[in-house]
């Protein structure tokens, strides 16, 4: 068996690419609307929905960066899903009723279009459009080479594909890409989230398992390892220390609800009642997943101080390592299918709010109309992809600043507008644009300021950036509102809003 | 709704104040770790927040300010028209929060412990302050979640407000043709 783990390996995925480009051909009979192509006829399923919601949050990070960052600080970054059933209470506290109510209300079929509608004016929808195209060039560029980069990995262990390089593996993985949000949009999207979602919480579960039975005592040891060497690095903190991970808890606990490729899906749902069922399948398939994320990272630095694993080259190829060397071929073969699924399904997600973004929320808001608007939408998805692959492969800094700049300026900028302004009547559109605007230029000039003069933009006790921002924008937000005139809603959106 | 947002509002200004004062604190000595000595792709951690009385309590209302906020938020989504409902559904968040800062502070506390006697208590394999982290403060927001799915009819969406919804989508149908 061990002779064939990497033809066994590349089975799988190819496996799973296929029932990718099956999901859209099925998906394309069901997609004849621009309806049909963003939102799903808003007719989804208890399954589909969560699934979709909790596959679009964790990302490919969940199985790549995740792992790495645990394998390097400790259990520093696990803070970022500490946090996750509080984060998803909140979400649906305040979003998953009023987002389907909305959208429904206002024949919506995008996060822009709900907001122009809770605001009454289009320059509030015009600047959340802007920010979610931003954030949507740097996240779906950082997904589409994070899936080249294991394609290639995987790639060069074949016998008949050693030499191949990264620009075909980037035109392997955009072909499938493209070719099942083109054709199926949201509705391929979210069904492939359907399996992609159930292939991580198989794949994480078994991962945990071989975790656990790679060491004589299970977890035990692996802890006993790494506290001999640095205590702290498996207390509460991790090495980062208490700030730095309560900044990660706070971004991510809060700033999840300001995800507008996850919180887009609560428009999309059948039933409003079904939110009631959608919060604990979101949460319980979170939790499954990110099993992989700590179990691989703890594991990974235990092995390397217990001398048992040569140190890695990089830390990000803690889970490519742990699969290589300590799980069966299957297994491996299931992880990596799942890792394309976690990264796929968080691409797929901004392609589409991305396009939605470019060919539906931006000419709305500058008051132009586009006719043969599916047509335009399958054709700016294409377009969309081919762009962020050339960023991808050719902008170098520019797309890690990007990439990074993505959950905190989400969170920054539309936590405020929407968590708080679609729950709170007082709320008005310049508090709102200006929330935005400050969100933007905190995440960005800090960030490229990080970049370019570490030093001078260096934050004490390395202060998540995202933290900074969303504490701006929330408090720009409230006091602008409170200091101004109590706006006058439209009389639905009031009554929507007492409901 | 305005009395909440406004209680937020100060309390926001008062975690902001609070942010500007970390910044403003002595940082303890590679407080956010260090290239480990042996190993150059892990980190080894250096002094932590613990070590001086001023930022160990700056860390700590920092993360209270923290689980202060999302209270708030998700206090503001539990708002209802309706008095009883209202007040049935924030008793609850009132009593799930109050769980939540009580495993903080048992996590924090057990983590000065362990910090100052380098005890080494575990807990399924793990030391107790992570214990408290994982099977604590992450799992105890699904007492606010079980409420969520079980009165969902009763206090977020009732059979009026599904009644009330058609009503306001009828007319507004009506009204643009």
């Amino acid at each position: 068996m061990e002779a064939y783990r990497n033809p066994i390996i590349l089975s799988f995925v190819a496996l799973y690419m296929l029932l990718c480009i099956g999901v859209g051909i099925w998906a394309l009979r069901r997609t004849k609307s621009t309806h049909d192509f963003f939102m799903a006829g808003r007719d989804l399923g208890v399954m589909v929905t969560a699934f979709a919601v909790f596959s679009s949050t964790l990302s490919g990070f969940g199985f790549v960066g995740g792992p790495g960052l645990v394998y390097t600080l400790g259990t520093s970054s696990v803070w970022m899903f500490v946090c996750i059933i509080m984060g998803y209470n909140i979400s649906f506290f305040l979003l998953a009723k009023r987002m389907r109510l909305f959208a429904e209300l206002g024949n919506s079929i995008s996060l822009p279009d709900v907001v122009g509608l809770r605001y009454g004016t289009k320059s509030t929808s015009f600047l959340v459009s802007l920010a979610i195209l931003l954030g949507v060039l740097g996240y779906l560029a950082t997904q589409i080479k994070a899936m080249a980069v294991v394609l290639q990995d995987i790639l060069v262990e074949t016998d008949f594909l050693v030499n191949i390089n990264l620009e075909m593996c980037v035109i392997i993985s955009c072909s499938i890409l493209v070719f099942y949000s083109v054709t199926g949009g949201i509705v391929a999207s979210v069904y492939s989230d359907l399996i992609q979602g159930g292939v991580m919480i198989i794949a994480a579960t078994l991962v945990f398992i071989t975790v656990v039975y790679t060491f004589d005592n299970g977890f035990s040891e692996i802890s006993q390892t790494i506290q001999e060497h640095d205590p702290e690095a498996i207390g509460p903190w991790g090495t980062l220390g208490m700030v730095g991970c309560l900044s990660w808890f706070f971004v991510f606990g809060l700033g999840g609800s300001g995800q507008p490729h996850v919180i887009t899906k609560m428009m999309m749902y059948k039933k409003v009642s079904d939110a009631r069922f959608i919060l604990p399948v979101s949460i319980g398939g979170y939790i499954f997943s990110a099993l992989l994320w700590l179990g691989i990272g703890l594991a990974m630095r235990a092995l390397v101080l217990q001398g048992v694993q040569p140190e890695l080259e990089s830390a990000d190829a803690a889970a490519s390592q742990f699969l290589q060397h300590y799980a069966h071929p299957v297994l491996a073969g299931v992880v990596f299918a799942g890792l394309f699924a976690a990264i796929m399904s968080t691409a797929d997600a901004f392609l589409n709010i991305g396009t939605a973004a470019v060919m539906h929320d931006i000419p709305k808001a500058i008051g132009k109309t586009i006719k043969n608007e599916l047509f335009w939408a399958r054709t700016t998805t294409a377009l969309i992809t081919i762009l962020s692959a050339l960023f991808a492969l050719y902008t170098g800094d520019l797309i890690a600043i990007l990439g990074a700049f993505g959950w905190g300026t989400f969170a920054a900028a539309i936590v405020p507008v929407v968590v708080i302004g679609f729950n709170w009547k007082r709320a008005t559109p310049m508090a709102a644009n200006i929330a935005v605007i400050s969100s933007l230029l905190v995440n960005f000039i800090i960030k490229i300021g990080q970049k370019y003069n570490p030093e001078a933009f260096a934050i004490p006790y390395k202060i998540d950036v995202g933290a900074l921002a969303l504490t701006v924008s929330l408090i720009l937000f409230i006091g602008i509102s409170l200091a101004s005139k109590p706006p006058k809603l439209d009389p639905d959106v009031e009554a929507v809003m007492d409901l | 709704m305005d009395t909440i947002v406004k209680i937020f509002f100060v309390f926001l200004l008062a975690f902001g104040l609070l942010i500007v004062a970390l910044w403003m604190s002595d940082v303890p000595q590679n407080a956010t770790g260090i290239t480990d000595a042996d190993y150059k792709t892990l980190v080894h951690s250096g002094q932590t927040v613990a070590t001086t009385s001023a930022t160990k309590w700056l860390a700590y209302f920092f993360g209270m300010g923290i689980i202060g906020i999302f209270g708030f938020v998700i206090f503001i989504g539990g708002r209802k028209k309706e008095a009883t409902i209202r007040k049935k559904m924030y008793r609850v968040l009132a009593i799930g929060m109050l769980f939540y800062f009580l495993v903080f502070n048992a996590m924090t506390n057990s983590w000065w412990n362990y910090v100052e006697t380098n005890s080494m208590d575990y807990f399924m394999g793990i030391p107790k302050p992570t214990a408290w982290m994982f099977f604590g403060l992450m799992t105890i927001p699904l007492f606010m979640s079980f409420f969520y799915i079980t009165k969902f009819k009763q206090w977020v969406y009732t059979d009026e407000d599904e009644a009330r919804f058609k009503e306001i989508l009828e007319n507004r149908q009506q009204r643009n043709g």
